[in-house]
């Protein structure tokens, strides 16, 4: 049943007004002041997204459309509409959302833009939950490059910093890139079905076979199957960026430039998820391409464990964890990759949880070291921070798996669906997901427990670690929040008779998409296979154990002596495989000499050189004397390049 | 390329165009080749026959001979103006009266304002 | 000719604008004192009043003026409405950039409301006599103007060269208007569309595309704008930007629609438009893309745009779409032109706020931005909306504009045209938005000079910036007007 909806409206709108509040007279506001309008705007927009909640539960798609202008035959509307899927994305992005404002009230206290950081952060919510709710692509992918700006405008958030000023940068332009796959990907889709509303492209999906052959348009000559493909291939594109995925992943790490609450808000709960969401809304498109499927769950795959094994050497905690994203992002991907949309959002919601508790619990660490991030000069903090310590320690858990916490479930919800559901038309795929999957959850396991055993056990190794102090009660708040939720949201990925719980909130939502897929995806409803939870649990006690072995334990000394022994595969992992350097001298400078070139080309050399110069150069001795030059060789130069363009067109038209 | 039967009628300006082309090539060439050569000394002076040249040519200098020249131009021009409305005069009867009246107001604008500004003041 | 008082008064708006032009250059030498700020209160009364001329006139269906001469159709309405708002903006730019720097004289006013008065008979020109006399009126002014603030040798290098070859361009344009008449025997653009002809009447087409190219900044006659605009002072910038290529525009659409809009003759032309409009797009975006000075950045930005206007008149070919299609090409233009007008008439004035008194070597290094949103933060939040604008980003006005201007290339079957323009204003994000980094996230240098403050120059940075939300926000206003001006070109 569809109801309209007109608060759907106020989701957006209510953080959005507070920003703008902030924004113009957020300076002359005391800090209580700033904490009412960002907080309670934000609390408001939770507010309406329960009860857009409990109005879905009861059976009801809403919707809201706004004619936003029309003249003539152009009718532009920004039509809202919240479904099953939708809800469970706005309880995220506005709960996680409120829980980091509250923490932000204490971790920013002290800062001098504090108005102008919650303003940002405010804008931030608004535009997430614009590409949330949006009924269309366009309106989607102005929220899209909404949050996109607001992350370049955070990580640079303390801009006295060139360094970080310099990542805001680089997040800004390699999102570009993935820009550009969206954008051609929204025109494929318009010159294919001529729209790009949600509902109008689900039935023209449905309408006609996918073996269809276009006669006509820019795919003239393919099958509607070819033309999603190359479509989903760019939408594919899109996600990398946003979502940090090979080869797009490396703003990402970056980005921690920012302060804490907002790499653990943007770029771990909710901005980076969106491309995921994205994969999951149009999900009946790309069922009918199994190949950008396949292309789809590979690269969420190898990100997945690539990204583990960077994180081994990582010894800044928040790289590791930035780290640890870009992988639990890969895992993600991979599910929507091998259809198993619902595991994808079960994995986005409790990553949400554990993800941005295990941020906000580095930013106590950080904040209590007096903004140390180096893990080597700590240790030993669970004595002087239990509180942090306490909840960090449940995030790990959920996280790595040890015990079957959220993270357990939806991780192992993945797993055992790549294998279960997996693409059959290319029948290696589903084991070569698999193994890629349980290596990085292996390493997972590893990585986080080494990022625990130096940070919170053994003794402190600096003085600074030894006098380390707690939290604010607002952010030790937060926190008992967060691991309260990591807990609670095992539910949703039990594995219970019928389908874990989620799974059949959300089967509605992916109908179409199982419908479009003979014999490619079927979910039986019976869940995951029991073997591979045994599987997953070893692979979870193996990396503690090694990680416990070798930084608590007797192998202490190992981690530097396999440094030094292998010196060059370490300085390799440490390094990050060497792609950022990869990219500046394969894309980055390419690209401003391509620019400086063009105009040394066309505007500089090329035209004056060779076409003026050159012709010229036969006539010289006779103009030289004949001819006055030109006291300004630049004037000439143009004139003859006018003159060169207007015999071209001449040319044009007469030939 | 131009169709042949509209070349015909176009011959008599593509001639012209020949001619004024080749004279002016014909002319250039022959100062060129029979003109006595020296490029030394005085030939490469900006006035040869002149005073000589100082300094750049950017240097500025009087301007009144060119605001006196221009404005002889412009009112002369205008000037014209009156005589096709005096032959149809009585034709275009008080609209035309009208109308070259606002005209010629205007021209004396004109001439006030360049007066007031004193470029017509040569010791100025 | 039978000339009647309608006629005339359905020039009321350049009549005022040329009184006005009088009346200034007459209290130059009659009350000129040490104060001249009345002269600018003086040129804005009757620039707004020819703007409200323009908007009464509308309503009336199009109407021919002086036996074929030029015509008041919708189209020119819009247009020179468009045109007086530019101007409205250069005059009070003017006055806050001119004043502290003691050089405000009724001439600079006069001057362009001279331009002004050439560029409005230019929109609604209907005979290519009466084009070019329109176009020498508008350029000759406008190159005194270029040269009118004379520090160092810029100014008078940048008014030299855009004469020569504006004074190349003309010829280009005359030789084609020409041959236009050696083929058809017509001057007037309905006669021309009537008459027909071969191959000297298409020697003529590509030589008119040719001369307004040159005024439209098209790639690849585009050279002489980044030393010229940078050269001119920077109202006078911002007047060239905004008047020039507006009349341009208009009058390049006009004699392509109507004289030229035979299906066999658009056949000849949308290619070679479209291939301008590639040009234009590409090269003015990339080499925007690696400018320091912001003011050349923003000429090699305002080539770029030409590029997206040009689509809009590719998509207004008369062979390829149907009459509502045109109808919605010939008004995103129309819509584009009063978009990109606002924006870049407030993007200069940010620069013209920034420039600092006496001699400077590097006035408009992209540093001069830095901190600005500390130091000012209103005048950084209005050019930081005026750069979204320039890049498309919604909520603006700009974002309308070029949506609406894709989708007219969409409908006439131009994709590829559209993804092209797309991608393209993609890489136009990264410059813009430079400057809006640049203003937020560096601080100032050391020891900089901070800018006098100017209040004309905020209210036009304000003004722009909140009419380009608002717009952007509720475009549908503008949009229709621009829907129901197309005008003789719609149809």
């Amino acid at each position: 049943m569809i109801a309209l909806a007109p608060y759907l409206l106020w989701i957006p709108l209510l953080p959005l007004l507070g920003a703008l509040v902030l924004g113009t007279a957020g300076r002359r506001f005391g800090r209580s002041d700033v904490n009412v309008v960002a907080c309670g705007t934000v609390a408001g927009a939770l507010v309406l997204s329960l009860v857009a909640f409990v109005s879905v539960w009861h059976g009801r798609t809403l919707v809201w459309v706004l004619p936003w202008f029309s003249a003539g035959r152009i009718q532009v509307t920004a039509g809202l509409t919240a479904d099953r899927l939708t809800v469970v994305l706005l309880l995220v992005v506005t709960g996680i959302s409120l829980l980091i404002h509250v923490y932000s009230t204490g971790y920013m206290a002290g800062d001098p833009g504090y108005a102008r950081f919650f303003s940002f952060l405010n804008l931030f919510v608004g535009a997430m939950a614009i590409l949330v709710l949006a009924d269309n692509l366009v309106l989607l992918f102005i929220g899209w490059e909404g949050v996109g700006l607001c992350s370049y405008l955070l990580i640079g958030f303390w801009y006295d910093d060139d360094a970080k000023a310099t990542a805001g940068r680089k997040a800004f332009i390699v999102n570009r890139v993935g820009d550009f796959g969206f954008g051609l990907a929204v025109f494929g889709l318009l010159a294919l079905y001529g729209s790009a509303n949600f509902g109008a492209l689900l039935r023209a999906a449905t309408a006609s076979p996918p073996s269809a052959l276009l006669t006509h348009g820019i795919f003239a000559g393919l099958t509607i199957q070819g033309a999603l493909t190359i479509i989903g291939l760019f939408f594919l594109l899109g996600v990398t960026g946003k979502s940090a995925q090979i080869p797009l992943y490396v703003w990402l790490p970056d980005a921690m430039a920012g302060p804490t609450p907002v790499s653990a808000l943007i770029h771990a709960a909710t901005m980076v998820t969106a491309g995921v969401y994205l994969i999951c809304r149009i999900s009946f498109l790309f069922a009918l391409a199994p190949a950008a499927m396949l292309a789809v769950s590979l690269v969420g795959g190898i990100t997945a464990l690539f990204a583990a094994l960077i994180a081994f050497a990582q010894n800044d905690i928040k790289k590791v964890l930035a780290y640890s994203t870009i992988s639990q992002l890969g895992y993600m991907v991979m599910a929507t990759g091998v259809g198993a949309f619902w595991a994808a959002i079960l994995h986005l919601v409790t990553h949400a949880c554990f993800k941005a508790l295990l941020f906000l619990g580095s930013g106590s660490v950080i904040h209590g070291l007096h903004g140390e991030q180096d893990m080597r000069k700590m240790g030993g903090l669970r004595k002087r921070l239990p509180q942090t310590a306490f909840a960090f320690g449940v995030a790990t858990v959920a996280i790595t798996g040890v015990l079957p916490l959220s993270g357990f479930f939806s991780k192992d919800a993945i797993l055992g669906l790549t294998l279960e559901t997996g693409n059959r038309l290319y029948p290696w795929a589903p084991w070569t997901l698999y193994l890629l999957g349980s290596l990085a959850a292996l390493g997972t396991a590893f990585y986080m427990w080494r990022l625990w055993a130096m940070t919170f056990e053994g003794a402190p190794r600096t003085e600074a670690a030894g006098a380390a102090h707690e939290a604010p009660p607002s952010m030790a708040w937060v926190d008992h929040a967060l691991a309260f939720l990591s807990i609670v949201t095992l539910g949703l990925g039990l594995p219970l008779a019928g389908g874990a719980p989620l799974e059949r909130w959300l089967a509605p939502v992916f109908s179409p998409a199982v419908h479009l897929l003979p014999g490619l995806i079927l979910p039986r409803g019976e869940g995951v296979p029991w073997a591979t939870y045994g599987v997953a649990l070893a692979l979870a006690w193996g990396g503690l154990a090694v990680a416990w072995a070798l930084y608590v334990g007797a192998g202490r000394a190992l981690p530097a002596r396999f440094a030094g022994a292998f010196p060059g595969l370490y300085r390799l992992v440490a390094n990050k495989f060497y792609i950022d350097e990869l990219y500046a001298s394969l894309i980055g400078r390419p690209l401003w000499g391509g620019s400086r070139l063009f105009w040394r080309l066309l505007d500089a050399g090329l035209v004056d050189t060779v076409l003026v110069r050159g012709t010229a150069a036969t006539a010289q001795a006779f103009s030289r004397r004949v001819l006055k030059p030109f006291q300004d060789g630049d004037a000439q130069r143009y004139a003859a390049v006018m003159a060169l363009s207007a015999f071209a067109l001449l040319f044009w038209v007469l030939r | 390329m131009l169709a042949v039967s509209q070349l015909g009628s176009w011959l008599p300006i593509a001639l012209l165009f020949l001619v004024a082309a080749g004279l002016a090539l014909a002319l250039a060439s022959v100062s060129a080749l029979v003109g006595p050569r020296r490029a030394r000394g005085v030939h490469d002076e900006s006035f040869e026959c002149g005073s000589e040249a100082i300094g750049s040519a950017r240097e500025r200098f009087g301007v009144k001979f060119y605001v006196v020249a221009l404005l002889f131009i412009v009112f002369d021009v205008e000037g014209v103006f009156l005589y096709p409305w005096a032959v149809l005069f009585r034709e275009l009867a008080w609209p035309g009266l009208a109308a070259m009246g606002f005209f010629v107001a205007t021209l004396a604008i004109g001439l006030v304002y360049v007066w007031k500004k004193g470029a017509l003041d040569w010791e100025h | 000719m039978p000339v009647s008082l309608a006629d005339i008064l359905a020039l009321l708006p350049e009549i005022l604008l040329s009184l006005g032009a009088l009346l200034l250059m007459m209290t130059e030498v009659f009350l000129a004192g040490a104060r001249r700020g009345y002269q600018a209160l003086l040129a804005a009364l009757f620039t707004a009043a020819a703007f409200a001329a323009f908007l009464a006139q509308r309503g009336g269906g199009p109407r021919v003026l002086f036996g074929g001469f030029a015509v008041s159709d919708g189209f020119a309405l819009f247009a020179g409405a468009t045109i007086c708002a530019g101007l409205l903006v250069t005059v009070v730019l003017g006055a806050g950039f001119l004043a502290p720097r003691s050089a405000e004289r009724g001439e600079f006013y006069a001057l362009a409301l001279l331009a002004a008065a050439g560029m409005c008979l230019l929109v609604r020109a209907e005979d290519l006599l009466f084009v070019f006399i329109a176009l020498e009126l508008m350029s000759v002014p406008t190159y005194a103007l270029v040269a009118y603030l004379r520090t160092g040798d810029r100014p008078s290098e940048a008014a030299f060269k855009y004469f020569l070859l504006g004074a190349f361009s003309s010829a280009l344009f005359l030789y084609g208007a020409a041959l236009v008449f050696g083929a058809t025997g017509r001057t007037s653009l309905s006669g021309i569309a009537a008459a027909g002809g071969g191959k000297l009447l298409l020697a003529g087409l590509a030589l008119v595309i040719a001369g307004l190219s040159f005024k439209i900044a098209a790639v690849p006659f585009h050279m002489w704008a980044p030393d010229v605009y940078e050269g001119a002072s920077t109202p006078v910038t911002a007047f060239m930007a905004v008047g020039v290529k507006a009349a341009s525009f208009a009058v390049l659409t006009r004699i392509l629609v109507t004289a030229f809009g035979a299906p066999a003759l658009a056949a000849v032309w949308q290619p070679l438009v479209v291939a301008l409009a590639l040009l234009t797009m590409v090269f003015g975006n990339l080499l925007a893309l690696t400018q320091r000075n912001v003011k050349r950045m923003l000429a090699y930005s305002s080539v770029a745009h030409a590029g997206y206007l040009l689509v809009a008149v590719a998509a207004a070919s008369r062979g390829f779409s149907g009459p509502s299609a045109r109808g919605e090409a010939v008004s995103s233009l129309l819509f584009y032109l009063a978009a990109y007008t606002l924006t870049t008439a407030g993007a200069f004035g940010a620069l013209a706020a920034l420039e600092r008194m006496g001699p400077d070597p590097q006035p408009w290094d992209l540093d001069r931005f830095a901190g600005l949103a500390k130091r000012r933060p209103w005048a950084a939040a209005a050019t930081a909306m005026l750069m979204l604008s320039l890049a498309g980003i919604p909520p603006t006005v700009g974002f309308i504009g070029k949506l609406l201007v894709f989708k007219a290339a969409v409908d006439a079957g131009l994709v590829p045209l559209a993804i092209a323009g797309v991608l393209a204003s993609v890489v136009g994000l990264y410059y813009y938005l430079r400057v809006v980094v640049v203003m937020y996230m560096q601080p100032a240098p050391l020891g900089s000079v901070p800018t006098p403050a100017s209040w004309p120059l905020d209210l036009v940075l304000v003004a722009t910036a909140t009419l380009v939300l608002l717009f952007g926000l509720a475009p549908a206003g503008l949009a229709n007007a621009a829907l129901s001006s197309t005008g003789l070109l719609g149809g």
